[in-house]
């Protein structure tokens, strides 16, 4: 009972912090299902109009398609990257082990509007300027690190005897890797890959540098909207983003429930 | 012999990356930033080009030291990093905390918050700070019934709007990361303090905070790092006074094509982080002894 009574000067602000972040995003999700053409909230009556624009209009429905195909593509990327040097860190000592891990977390640690500028003129003389894969290999230099803390952790914890005694039973290091490390780290790179996924598909400012017209990813379609004009339907389209966003992370927290059983 | 290769055989994917996207690029950027410009401000790659491949010159430089605008710009971006660092640690530590203490399933939901508005698209948080702190936003009508003020305050478009719109954008790291610290703390030890006959508060300055003070300091410093970069929040919840760094590297690039003032500008905002996180870092190393953690470095 004193302790919280002793809380109460904590949780006050603690509270409003916690309710100022959620704020804005049901704000905006509530005025998505407006009926009205001007911005406000919907009273007694609740519409999906602005929904159904958002599905019938292809400059937005291209937006998703382009944002799914980077997501899938820089998830890839960083699967592969994340979960090999996931295993070069765990299961072998090496010089510069220490820094190879420094370097795959830096990205995470450079703003993204320096990543996007120094990209944008090597993607152009490299010819690849305004292809998904740009973007996509733009946005695994944040999903490698995801990946690779989501891994070590599951590869810290599994039993090295268990490789080692496939290794004795004469499987070579790639059928030891697919046939008993991978299975035991499953759940983990599935995790990883769903932060990637997630990560690319809200990115916004290292798309707005990589993206040309052709594929301009949803928020690089959301973004000059939100400068000039605020109709629902740039809600409905954010909406869009944080009901893919929470199903996705519905399905880290299974996994992750998987994990501890 | 051949195992010596092995793990760099693992590593060779992200070798790769790492070379190819960061390592390659970060050196073309400093190139970049030496060479003429190209004086393409006749239309997007029409009639002129981005910048002059092969020049070598400090012109660039020498323009931006003699730039008032470039000075105010960079003034307003360290001004606008060290609040938001400030607000970030003063308002998260105590979330972190309060987040720390609570039961579980309450922190599982909490923390969900905090995450889920983290990962979902900055952009509806941005939309939604925009209509909530708009002339006929909640907030407004708020202070006017309450008869605080008379007139809509300018939330938007002003120093105001941007802090508070990068505030929300960047504490949940703060947040996630000093709880991530609260969290390796031996609850043992706390309960001993109290045990010892220490009062809440007492138990707190001697044991919890020292303990907390390296993933404070982390905290810190990555809340310092977006704030440096803040981009989104000044792009559409400020004025043209607002302008950050970050801003103006978008557009030099996109409205005035001068890509290597744009390059120029990137290398000046690394240079200024790495300072500012140089300072940062000096306490920092001594936090982390004096805590004796050092084991548990990242």
């Amino acid at each position: 009972m004193k302790r919280r009574l002793t809380s109460l000067p904590l949780a006050l602000p603690s509270l409003l912090v916690l309710a100022a972040l959620l704020w804005p995003v049901i704000y905006a999700l509530w005025i998505s299902f407006t009926p009205h053409e001007i911005l406000q909230p919907p009273g007694a009556e609740w519409s999906l109009r602005w929904y159904h624009d958002f599905f019938a209009q292809p400059r937005w429905m291209d937006g998703l398609r382009n944002s799914l195909i980077t997501a899938a593509l820089a998830t890839g990327i960083s699967l592969l990257c994340g979960t090999s040097v996931a295993v070069a860190v765990t299961r072998y000592h090496f010089r510069g082990r220490r820094l190879l891990q420094g370097a795959a977390m830096l990205p995470l640690f450079i703003p993204a509007i320096v990543l996007g500028m120094a990209l944008l003129p090597m993607m152009r003389t490299l010819g690849l300027w305004g292809t998904h894969f740009s973007v996509a290999a733009a946005h695994s230099l944040w999903g490698l690190p995801l990946v690779l803390l989501a891994v070590r952790g599951a590869l810290e914890e599994t039993d090295i005897n268990t490789e080692l005694a496939a290794r004795g039973l004469g499987a070579n290091a790639a059928q030891t890797f697919r046939l008993v490390t991978l299975p035991m780290i499953a759940p983990a790179v599935g995790v990883g890959a769903v932060m990637a996924f997630v990560i690319s598909l809200n990115e916004l400012v290292m798309a707005l540098f990589l993206c040309t017209s052709t594929i301009d990813t949803l928020p690089k379609v959301i973004w000059p909207n939100l400068r000039y004009t605020l109709s629902p339907l740039v809600a409905a389209a954010s909406a869009v983003t944080v009901l893919v966003t929470f199903f996705l992370l519905a399905g880290v927290v299974l996994l992750h429930r998987r994990i501890l059983r | 012999m051949k195992r010596r290769f092995t793990p760099w055989l693992w590593a060779s994917p992200t070798l790769l990356l790492l070379l190819g996207l960061l390592l390659w690029p970060a050196i073309q950027l400093v190139r970049l930033s030496f060479c003429r410009g190209g004086g393409g401000r006749s239309g997007f790659g029409i009639g002129g080009s981005f910048y002059q491949p092969g020049t070598w010159t400090f012109d660039v430089y020498t323009q931006l030291a003699r730039d008032a605008y470039f000075w105010d710009v960079l003034g307003f971006t360290v001004w606008l990093g060290l609040v938001l660092t400030l607000l970030c640690v003063l308002l998260g530590y105590p979330t972190a905390y309060f987040i720390w203490q609570l039961p579980r399933r309450w922190k599982a939901t909490a923390l969900s918050i905090v995450v889920l508005v983290k990962l979902s698209s900055l952009l509806v948080t941005v939309y939604g700070l925009k209509l909530i702190l708009g002339d006929y936003g909640p907030v407004n009508r708020f202070l006017q019934w309450t008869g605080l003020t008379n007139t809509a305050l300018p939330l938007q478009s002003s120093a105001i709007g941007v802090v508070i719109g990068e505030t929300i954008l960047i504490i949940p790291y703060t947040i996630l990361l000093i709880w991530a610290g609260l969290e390796r703390i031996d609850r043992a030890l706390i309960a001993a303090a109290r045990g010892l006959g220490a009062g809440a508060g007492r138990s707190f300055v001697h044991v919890t905070l020292p303990l907390s003070l390296p993933a404070l300091a982390t905290g810190t410093l990555v809340s310092l790092i977006w704030g440096l970069g803040a981009f989104i929040s000044p792009y559409l919840l400020g004025s043209p006074q607002e302008i950050t760094l970050a801003v103006d590297v978008q557009r030099q690039m996109f409205e005035n094509l001068h890509w290597p003032r744009s390059a120029a500008e990137g290398v000046a905002l690394l240079l200024t982080l790495a300072l500012l996180v140089a300072l940062c870092a000096l306490p920092r190393r001594w936090l982390w002894k004096k805590s004796g953690l050092e084991a548990q470095a990242v």
